[in-house]
């Protein structure tokens, strides 16, 4: 090995050259300013390689909240605790002892989403302890997970979905606010119920999407396959709606009614392979889809000028740029993006 | 000229100086481990500051699920701080991945986390200019053709890379993380991943390349 015949792939390959760049080791640092005080004419290669090394960094940065940070610390701290108390009891106490103990100890944890009309009647000994799950995504997110009965969940950008575990004692129950497909393992004896701010659906085996952003004013259930029973504490329509597949279940916010309709399932379900489509949406519609679907904020200049107009189009991973390239012919607009922000402008 | 960056602030970096004497920061990770296995709070205090976020940005390339990510990095403490735990540990940080990386691997299998749309883009990573540079020598059209030639890179190329450069790990640290047969494969991987980057790193390609265009300005 013989370092002055090195070009900068060779330095960018080398161990104690790269700790080198990256840590203040006196050791390392005596070696290399030796090194290059012999050799003066290799410095700018030294130094390209330096710079691909420093200016290597994870494009997207993951980080915990102050709060996360805390309370990952606290739970670190108090279950090892717990682990601690556990192992030193058992050297002490009878089995017999901890098993009643513990059974008298567990304690039910009832949480107020959970929606469930037999809660009183329940008043079984046995209690469980139950904890809330929660899976999530931020806008420009796409999470695929399989819940614990081995149901699929597709979970579209700014969604939550939450359940409590143990997840199949009674019923299976979900809440979700934002949009998912569902591919729902069938299983007669164990419902399964969707819960939305606004309505819930309970299906025994199928698939079926759910469009449920807060900030949007229609919320939907399309069914492909099976049978869904769609309710609503809210809705003016009289009983619970029985879903046949291939139709759409819409609940207007604002009448606080359900209406039918059959649905392209492109259109509804296109999303979770990567494909957008527009079928006569108005202009808030494609602005906020595009919003969640690449994380971007959308600001409009000019938007009286804006041309009442509807918009159709399908995009199948087509970059943000593209997809408003092809909208500013038809909607009359400019845009410019900056990272994160994009800035639409209409014109006369 | 100045090749280091004397001022860099590495988080996982443990010659922070401290002025107390006997403090955490002040020793190697060997004793900082021991202390940690003896019972000291501060011990720990130091290792989860130092790795915490660390484990949680590494976790969340391989998958988009916060809350899975947490929840193996809770359980991975909480095991550690066991008290029959006894593994001899050199440097904390690698032995941290290590671990980190088997359980997270176990639960999305079991969990069944899987999503191809974003196994494609995971472990991206990105050319940033430095804030301290002193002579910009890599240029912008270099640095577009070395982004460029990043992105054809596979996921376990890219992986590679950033554990070995920003990271700061040794290929012998690479190997035990990702759970390689040898030290080798761990060179191999890297190795390959910059050859692939060679025609733009290599001088004289950009000096031919300059070249050509003095000689053919408008591409005649």
């Amino acid at each position: 090995m013989n370092y002055t015949d090195y070009e900068v792939q060779d330095f960018l390959k080398d161990e104690s050259f790269v700790a080198w760049v990256k840590r203040n080791d006196p050791d390392l640092n005596d070696f290399w300013e030796k090194w290059l005080a012999n050799n003066p004419e290799k410095a700018a290669i030294l130094e390209e390689a330096a710079q691909i090394i420093r200016s290597t960094h994870y494009d997207s940065v993951h980080q915990l909240t102050s709060q996360e940070y805390i309370m990952l610390y606290e739970n670190v701290l108090r279950k090892s605790d717990l682990n601690y108390n556990k192992e030193e009891r058992r050297k002490t106490v009878p089995i017999g002892l901890i098993a009643a103990a513990s059974i008298i100890l567990s304690v039910l944890v009832l949480v107020g989403i959970w929606r469930s009309p037999g809660l009183n009647e329940r008043k079984s000994v046995v209690v469980y302890e139950s904890v809330i799950k929660e899976k999530k995504t931020s806008n420009g997110q796409k999470l695929s997970f399989k819940l614990p009965d081995g149901t699929k969940v597709i979970l579209n950008a700014a969604s939550t979905i939450s359940y409590s575990v143990p997840f199949m004692r009674e019923n299976r129950e979900v809440k979700l606010e934002g949009e998912a497909f569902f591919d729902v393992v069938e299983d007669r004896k164990k419902p399964f119920t969707v819960i939305t701010s606004n309505f819930s659906a309970t299906v025994l085996g199928t698939s079926f999407n759910v469009f449920a952003y807060q900030n949007e004013t229609e919320h939907t259930l399309s069914l492909l396959t099976g049978k869904v029973k769609v309710e609503s504490p809210y809705a003016s329509n009289d009983g619970p709606q029985i879903l046949e597949p291939g139709h759409q279940i819409k609940f207007d916010i604002e009448s606080n009614n359900f209406s039918r309709q059959t649905f392209n399932p492109q259109l509804i379900t296109g999303w979770k392979d990567g494909i957008i489509t527009f079928k006569d949406a108005d202009f808030a519609k494609v602005i906020s889809t595009l919003e969640r679907w690449y994380g971007v904020e959308i600001a409009i200049i000019n938007e009286n000028k804006m041309k009442e107009r509807q918009f159709s189009g399908t995009f199948e991973k087509k970059s943000l740029e593209h997809v408003l390239q092809v909208l500013s012919f038809s909607g009359g607009f400019s845009f410019s993006i900056k990272d994160k922000a994009v800035i639409i402008e209409f014109s006369d | 000229m100045a090749v280091r960056n004397r001022h860099q602030e590495q988080i996982g970096e443990y010659s922070i100086v401290s002025k107390t004497e006997n403090h955490p920061l002040h020793s190697s990770d060997q004793e900082v481990w021991k202390r940690f296995v003896q019972g000291d709070e501060l011990a720990f205090a130091h290792i989860y500051r130092l790795n915490v976020n660390l484990l949680v940005n590494f976790g969340r390339q391989f998958t988009n699920d916060h809350e899975l990510v947490k929840d193996v990095i809770q359980d991975l403490f909480i095991r550690l701080r066991h008290p029959n735990t006894s593994q001899k540990v050199v440097k904390i940080k690698s032995f941290l991945f290590k671990c980190f990386y088997r359980d997270l691997i176990k639960r999305m299998d079991r969990e069944k986390t899987f999503d191809d749309a974003f196994q494609q883009d995971s472990f991206a990573i990105t050319m940033s200019p430095e804030h301290t540079l002193i002579n910009q020598q890599l240029d912008c059209l270099k640095r577009h053709h070395l982004s460029e030639s990043i992105e054809k890179l596979s996921v376990r190329q890219k992986q590679a890379l950033l554990l070995f450069y920003y990271e700061d790990f040794s290929y012998k640290e690479i190997a035990s993380i990702l759970d390689m047969k040898s030290v080798k494969s761990a060179r191999k991987l890297v190795y390959r991943a910059i050859s692939k980057l060679r025609s733009v790193i290599n001088p004289t390609f950009l000096k031919v390349i300059s070249i050509i265009l003095l000689i053919y300005p408008f591409g005649t």
